[in-house]
């Protein structure tokens, strides 16, 4: 089985060379040797992250933890209701969709106390809502 | 040195309804997350910062401030309750503040907790307010080569101290320091890595990326454990019954601790000033120090007062301290203070030495709100600890989803379009992967903050000196600073380090 830590060092030894051969060419502009250069920032980081994921391949260390597919996939599912709501927030305003944001944490957090429940469904959009539209005259959508 | 009408005209300002309202805003809100289990300060600040867009400077960094100083309070309640810390901070106080609820006197322990957190803070403040305007005087000596050395310091010192692994601190500090490249650059106004996107010009905004990898990936987390079939289930001490004298810590018992309150003070505020350590660290010092100091140190760990008033005091002196390096050279200590950097930055103030010259009222302002914030922490301490026994037992389906939606509002508050809410969505998944790989995401933020400063920087000491490196030895404080980098890199390097709380007892049940 491969080492977490060497993995995530090839990874980053990739994403390293990645920068500094197709990402800052391609969408930094370069002037080189002028002490106002806006690439050297990117170039350094480029650099520094490629010769530390190097590092990470030869120090790596045995005992490293990975996640359980099952979180991975609960991880994925809020950030998809995230995403979704974000989307939906221009079209259908905020109290809409934060409701629909509860009732997927609701689903996806298997909530069967009805009166947290419609706490959480109810209260909790309204709470926020109120605090930034209402007490702190921010708009939400 | 200080003007003193400047200073009280400072402190004066703080004496208004409107500041003392969100003063006591920040403290209650800040007890309350404090006392739910598997919420922190910082997720607390990271969600706050947006609701300080509309109001004002003083009154902003007031109820940041606040919040911080609560979260200390409220954390002891849970660890004391549950044997769960609500904050990382008071791990270290369940070690005796469980056995001795358990005892049957709860509402004593909580309050040595109070006294002694209020205690350990107020000092901390105090010497915060007496060091920082001498200091930053200095501070305002160093040139932009000086500066430059000392960022590479700063970094290197941050990426060693938090985490397990030199490489990987070093690692999540040079995404930050990517991330923050992103934008329009500082010397020829070019865009770099904006992908045709006009809302990158002006970089990425931070308060977003705060929010998602500090707040929003730990809710993500707390989610996840929500839906463990087999998650622990905790109950806690009951606060009712008990006589007088189990409900209330008398002035002689107090007192009695004060040597081991001194002993954890000094710990607290020289930790709390040293950028990268932060409150978990001081209060499992302070108790481990406590403990050898101790004539009797079996009896650390069965309820003993000690314990509580070691930790608790030690962990809130880092609160005040760990302002020290960010008001002196403009580098956050800790997360905390990054988040009070990003509440600066929302209202146009740049924090570092020259803020004592540019904005002295406003930073004597701050400090007068710091000291009258722990009072208030005494008092809403004093009256609500009841109250915040009943909130440890709150439900994780109400309080994680609440916290969502309050970072999913704060993220489009911030640039007032969704862009806000999907970099805030990226951060948090990115913050999640650092938090499940044991990355830094303390070293990633503050690397984020720290790196248009190092750029500026750069590029002033690049022209002054022509590109010459060997211009370096005309600036000896430079090179000091440069051989404490590489010196620090060698003893922080990578190895298997030994968590230091790995050597630290740990409360029962943890």
């Amino acid at each position: 089985m491969i080492n977490a830590d060497r993995l995530q060092g090839v990874i980053v030894l990739g994403f390293g060379c990645a920068l500094l051969l197709w990402l800052v060419p391609a969408h930094v502009t370069s002037v080189p040797g002028d002490p106002l250069d806006p690439s050297l920032f990117p170039k350094v980081a480029g650099w520094i992250i490629a010769t530390l994921g190097l590092l990470l391949v030869v120090f790596a260390r045995s005992d490293s933890a990975v996640p359980a597919r099952q979180e991975v996939f609960g991880i994925l599912c809020f950030i998809t209701a995230l995403v979704v709501a974000a989307l939906f927030l221009p079209v259908l305003g905020f109290l809409p969709v934060a409701c629909g944001l509860m009732i997927a944490s609701l689903l996806l957090l298997r909530e069967r106390r009805p009166i947290w429940a419609a706490l959480t469904l109810v209260g909790v959009p309204f709470f926020v809502w109120f605090l930034f539209v209402v007490l702190l005259g921010r708009p939400l959508s | 040195m200080a003007d003193f009408s400047l200073l009280m005209a400072g402190f004066s300002d703080v004496f208004t309804l409107y500041n003392m309202l969100f003063i006591l805003c920040g403290v209650v809100l800040g007890q309350i997350v404090g006392a739910i289990p598997g919420l922190s300060i910082i997720m607390a600040l990271a969600i706050a910062v947006p609701l300080t867009y509309g109001l004002d400077t003083l009154a902003a960094i007031s109820f940041l401030i606040s919040v911080n100083k609560g979260g200390t309070v409220g954390g002891a309640v849970p660890s004391i309750l549950l044997n769960v810390p609500g904050t990382p901070e008071s791990a270290a106080t369940a070690m005796d503040g469980y056995p001795m609820a358990k005892k049957g006197k709860p509402m004593k322990a909580m309050k040595y907790a109070l006294y002694h957190s209020v205690l350990g803070d107020l000092s901390s403040d105090i010497v915060l307010i007496l060091l920082a305007a001498p200091l930053a005087v200095v501070a305002l000596k160093m040139g932009p080569i000086e500066i430059t050395a000392l960022m590479i310091l700063a970094f290197t010192v941050i990426s060693g101290l938090v985490g397990d692994s030199l490489i990987k601190g070093l690692i999540a500090a040079s995404m930050g320091f990517l991330l923050a490249t992103v934008g329009l650059d500082p010397g020829m106004a070019t865009p770099r890595f904006t992908f045709g996107l006009l809302e990158l010009y002006d970089g990425v905004p931070l308060t977003a990326v705060s929010i998602g990898s500090l707040a929003m990936s730990g809710v993500l987390l707390g989610l996840l454990n929500l839906r463990k079939p087999d998650k622990e289930q905790h109950s806690a001490v009951s606060i009712k019954g008990g006589s007088r004298e189990d409900n209330t810590v008398t002035f002689a018992e107090f007192w009695a601790n004060r040597y081991v309150a001194l002993r954890a003070f000094i710990i607290g505020t020289i930790i709390g000033a040293i950028p990268g350590l932060g409150s978990t660290t001081a209060g499992f010092l302070s108790y481990s120090v406590n403990k050898q100091a101790a004539k009797d140190p079996e009896a650390f760990g069965t309820g003993d007062p000690r314990g509580i008033a070691a930790s608790e005091t030690a962990n809130s002196a880092v609160v005040g301290a760990n302002l020290i390096p960010l008001l002196t050279l403009g580098i956050p200590g800790n997360i905390a203070a990054a988040l009070l950097v990003s509440a600066f930055i929302i209202h146009g103030i740049q924090p570092g030495p020259l803020l004592f010259e540019e904005q002295g009222r406003l930073i004597y302002g701050m400090f007068g709100a710091m000291l009258v914030a722990n009072f208030c922490n005494l008092g809403v301490g004093q009256f609500c600890m009841r109250f915040w026994a009943m909130v440890v037992s709150a439900p994780g389906t109400i309080i994680y989803p609440a916290a969502m939606l309050l970072c999913f509002a704060g993220a489009y508050v911030i640039t007032g379009a969704t862009f806000g809410i999907f970099v805030m969505v990226s951060a948090a998944l990115f913050g999640y992967v650092m938090r499940t790989f044991g990355y830094s995401i303390v070293a990633f933020i503050v690397a984020f903050l720290l790196t248009p400063q190092l750029e500026n920087s750069v590029l002033k000491a690049r022209l002054i000196t022509d590109d010459n490196p060997w211009e370096l030895l005309n600036h000896p404080v430079a090179l000091v600073l440069i051989a404490i980098s590489v010196a620090s890199m060698i003893y922080l390097g990578p190895r298997k380090k030994k968590p230091l709380d790995a050597e630290m007892p740990t409360p029962t049940g943890q």
